[in-house]
């Protein structure tokens, strides 16, 4: 049952990342304040992936010096990738935030002065973040389809 | 116990993020941004009004835009699809099954038993 409630939880939180990563792309789409409160919201998320994902992370970051095959290693660093390329478009986000960040720390921001370099980086990081997250859906598909599987027959047996 | 596992690995994943947040700062920082692309996804600096419209974004949302959602999710499907096909991504290689030929049993003798003759009777 357990087992059951942490697949759920898994398998739902990446579906709202998936989502979630989409919908930032598009700020005509969300809205600026939604984009902003999203874009912090995913901080939690991902934090909350890497915590399921703890014991994969803990015994490829053992092995990555040791033995290891050639995909296990492509596999590691591509994530790696991903975590650095999230990490770098969140910071960006924040660095010309106009709605969430200045509600939060009580700053007044003028869009004008709106740092244009980190808003080009923002975009260019974010560009990234949307194809390794492609990638990184790529590798953990498999998992994704067997959780899906498991997630929905549940639910049909259930309203049986 | 439990609590204290969760706040260590949160604190080891927060100390990694700082020292990428580092590392984007000393980029962010020292990136020469030039007027135009000169590779695929370098960063350039945006038109005068690409420029206002970065800095006028619609607060509110509208879902008329939904549509470049849509697209932001084929592109990211594009991607997944590169990713496996491509690159052949994925978490355990492939089990040997999986690629083998499908085989239809056309040889001699191989749906022999079971498929009508192609002929007439023989009399």
């Amino acid at each position: 049952m357990k087992q059951h409630w942490r697949l759920k939880t898994t398998f739902w939180l990446d579906i709202a990342l998936l989502v979630s990563v989409c919908a930032l792309q598009t700020v005509r789409f969300t809205g600026l304040v939604v984009h902003e409160w999203l874009g912090l919201a995913v901080i939690a998320m991902v934090l909350a992936h890497l915590l399921f994902s703890w014991s994969w992370i803990a015994t490829q970051s053992r092995r990555l010096f040791g033995r290891q095959t050639a995909r296990e290693r492509i596999n590691y660093v591509l994530n790696l990738i991903l975590f650095f390329f999230v990490t770098a478009a969140l910071f960006s986000g924040i660095l010309i935030s106009q709605k969430a960040i200045p509600v939060l720390t009580g700053a007044v921001v003028s869009p004008d002065k709106m740092d244009m370099r980190w808003a080009t980086l923002h975009e260019e990081f974010a560009g990234m973040v949307l194809i390794l997250a492609g990638l990184h859906l790529a590798i953990n598909l498999d998992w994704v389809l067997a959780a899906a599987g498991n997630a929905f027959r549940r639910f049909r047996e259930s309203a049986l | 116990m439990k609590l204290m596992r969760i706040v260590s690995r949160i604190a080891i994943l927060l100390v990694v993020a700082a020292a990428f947040v580092k590392l984007t700062a000393m980029y962010g920082n020292s990136a020469r941004i030039l007027p135009y692309p000169r590779f695929p996804f370098s960063p350039y600096t945006p038109s005068a009004l690409e420029q206002v419209e970065m800095r006028h974004q619609p607060a509110a949302p509208d879902v008329g835009y939904v549509t470049d959602f849509v697209g932001w999710g084929i592109w990211l499907a594009i991607c997944g699809v590169i990713g496996r096909k491509g690159f052949r991504l994925r978490l355990n290689p492939a089990r040997r099954g999986e690629r083998q030929p499908i085989l239809l049993g056309l040889q001699r003798g191989g749906l022999a038993s079971s498929a009508p003759p192609a002929g007439p009777p023989p009399h």
